[in-house]
């Protein structure tokens, strides 16, 4: 019952700092609006001539002839253009000197191999990292084989002159839903913006220390971890009200589409406003300094959002390893992907989980050691 | 006894807060702890509380060892801190509200509590009020209630009238006696000579760290005093007089001052009814006289070589 109270006047301080409350509702606005407005170019799908796609086939079963069938379709052949080729070498030589786009292959008896329940793959060769080929593909498997996942398609990048067996997976957009400017920005400024909300964990200890309330509450007949847990919990409450409040904004107001599932946007909005109360109350546990506190979060909250793709999107493998230190790379990821492509990714709900027990497991150790 | 204090050690790096403290507080006493800033009051208060761990002797309170009943010992409690502990961004209501939850007050009883407290301090008209638009003095009359509401067995209060008007403060020290009447035991810190002189029943005069004398004010006053001194106004002065008293072999001095005298002299030698005689005998009307007594300031000074306030 003590958490209870702590949260709920922890809260009730949050919401009564008006100039607080205003700058974290106005500032992921603002966000969203500049970004998703005049990046929107960016990010609009722009009139798609029909792409130049070689096939090569060394299965004569039936997956040869539905993706023949589905090649020569007039909804397909709107997007892309499938030549035969002769042999895997020419293709991949068209490939490789430009004259393709791309080389989709099947190999010998892959039909069987499916009908017999075995793994298979559709193999797609391209220059490009991000062919809209892949998401073609992935359409075709998804009728093909609804609700089965024998089949996948493996994305191989082709560089002139290296050895083509050479895989890497390429993320597919699918279903020809490509966010906007708006529906991006919608999500990675306010992720941002929350992140800046940890200043309300930071709120939570300094004023706590301002006032000398600190004195009054551990003299008081109640465990350090209660009032840990009773500061965490008003003061994510406090930023949650406001993501959601700037979700039905970005939603209702700017039109982004943000239609995933509502369960899954509120879970991450949640679990992303703990890790964020949670990471100030460290600082603040730790510097005793709303203003070193706030610096921190500006300077770190700026290099997460960053390394997450926030502010554009960033290729590179140093930068993908090191969005998986950023909480925002889950959150994102969790809710694009749901958004956009229809699907539910585990892992990223699962490292925005184990991220939440790493962050809340560290506020009580800093915040018991600097009280005792 | 409630509060035994025995050889409480407390080092900060070095330096020696607290050497050997030793002292007990009775049930319903209102216990001074007297001693110029940097003494040891405050970090001596901060372990009774548990806010300070310390490095030997023991606290025990009601007989328990405050280590290992911290909660329970932390439910008897009600603390005054020296700095104003309220939050500004609540009312005076929440404020004891918020408090009283944490002292596990629930429902009618919280609420009778609350209003309680808050007619004990006078702050009832500004219940709904936050704190900001306060003045010192009824900050700091918060301060008390938020410590006061639960009915703890023990207050302590760490110099709670430092930076406020003297009318906050007599209404600050009324309080203080009014609970004490109430029944609650009180631990009263102070570098004012005069507050504790004036409420408190016992003393113990904290310096570097070590209790250096404790008792009554009676009983401290007589560890040094040795001479009295008393001021006599009279309707004239009549230097044969002046001399006769100069000649009593108890008086050290007598010095003129307009139509008053001021005669020193030994305590214990009916020095009073030797110089009121002499003057009634000279046909001199008394018009008033005061026998001043050695405040605990001069204890003070005389067992540590220094003013309070140095």
């Amino acid at each position: 019952m003590n958490i209870l109270s702590i949260a709920y006047y922890t809260f009730i301080r949050n919401i009564r700092d008006v100039k607080a409350m205003l700058a974290f509702i106005l500032l992921p606005i603002l966000m969203i609006l500049i970004l998703g407005k005049a990046l929107d170019s960016a990010y609009t799908p722009k009139k798609i001539d029909p792409m130049n796609v070689g096939y090569f086939s060394k299965d004569d079963g039936l997956l040869n002839n539905s993706l023949n069938e589905f090649f020569t379709a007039k909804e397909t052949r709107t997007i892309l253009e499938v030549k035969k080729v002769n042999t895997f070498k020419d293709g991949m030589d068209q490939v490789k000197s430009g004259k393709l786009k791309g080389l989709v292959y099947l190999e010998k008896g892959m039909s069987n191999s499916y009908e017999n329940g075995e793994h298979v793959n559709i193999n797609f060769y391209s220059k490009e990292k991000n062919s809209y080929v892949q998401p073609v593909l992935e359409s075709f498997v998804r009728t093909f084989n609804i609700g089965n996942t024998l089949i996948k398609i493996n994305g191989q990048q082709v560089q002139p002159n290296s050895n083509p067996s050479i895989i890497k997976e390429v993320k597919i957009v699918t279903e020809g839903k490509i966010p906007r400017g708006i529906d991006y920005y919608s999500l990675t400024a306010l992720f941002q913006s929350l992140l800046f909300g940890a200043i309300f964990g930071v709120f939570a200890i300094t004023k706590d220390l301002g006032n000398h309330t600190n004195l009054r509450m551990n003299t008081a007949p109640i465990q350090t971890s209660k009032i840990i847990l009773g500061k965490l919990a008003g003061s994510t409450l406090t930023l949650y009200g406001i993501s959601l409040f700037i979700f039905l904004i970005s939603k209702f107001v700017f039109q982004a589409n943000l239609n995933g599932s509502l369960w899954l946007i509120l879970l991450v909005l949640f679990l992303f406003s703990a890790i964020a109360v949670a990471f100030g109350m460290i600082l603040a546990y730790i510097s005793k300094s709303t203003m070193t506190s706030a610096l921190s979060i500006f300077i770190i909250g700026t290099i997460l959002t960053l390394v997450a793709g926030g502010f554009s999107r960033m290729d590179g493998k140093v930068i993908e390893m090191l969005s998986y230190l950023s909480p925002n790379t889950y959150a994102q990821k969790a809710l694009f992907t749901n958004i956009f492509e229809g699907t539910f990714t585990q892992s990223n709900i699962f490292g925005l989980v184990i991220y939440t027990i790493i962050v809340i497991a560290l506020t009580f150790i800093t915040g018991r050691r600097r009280v005792a | 006894m409630l509060l035994e204090v025995n050889n409480l050690i407390k080092r900060y790096g070095d330096f020696l807060a607290l050497d050997h403290i030793t002292f007990a507080v009775k049930e319903g006493e209102i216990f001074g702890l007297l001693g110029p800033n940097g003494a040891g009051k405050t970090t001596t208060i901060s372990i009774i509380s548990s806010l300070t761990q310390y490095d030997g002797g023991e606290v025990k309170f009601l007989g328990k060892e405050i280590k290992r009943h911290e909660m329970e010992v932390k439910q008897e409690l009600g603390i005054v801190p020296q700095e104003i502990a309220i939050f500004e961004d609540l009312t005076a209501y929440e404020n004891l509200d918020y408090f009283g939850r944490l002292y596990g007050l629930r429902g009618n009883l919280l609420k009778e509590r609350i209003t309680e407290a808050l007619a004990f301090t006078g702050l009832t008209d500004r219940r709904k009020d936050r704190p900001k638009g306060f003045s010192g003095g009824m900050k700091r009359r918060l301060n008390i209630a938020c410590a006061i509401l639960h009915h703890p067995k023990l207050i302590i209060m760490d110099e709670p009238t430092v930076g406020i008007d003297p009318q906050s403060r007599n209404h600050i020290l009324q309080s203080i006696k009014e609970l004490n009447k109430m029944g609650s035991t009180i631990i009263y810190t102070s570098h004012y000579m005069e507050e504790v002189e004036e409420i408190c029943t016992r003393v113990a005069i904290v310096d570097h760290g070590r209790v250096i004398a404790q008792g009554t004010k009676e009983e401290l006053t007589a560890l040094v005093s040795t001479e009295e001194k008393l001021v006599i106004e009279l309707s004239s002065v009549n230097y044969t007089v002046v001399e006769q008293i100069k000649s009593i072999s108890s008086i050290r001095e007598c010095i003129i001052k307009g139509n008053s005298l001021e005669v020193v002299g030994k305590k214990g030698e009916h020095n009073v009814s030797r110089v009121i005689n002499l003057l009634t005998e000279a046909g001199i009307e008394i018009l008033s006289l005061n026998v001043e007594k050695p405040s605990l300031e001069a204890v003070f000074l005389t067992l540590t070589g220094r003013s309070l306030r140095d």
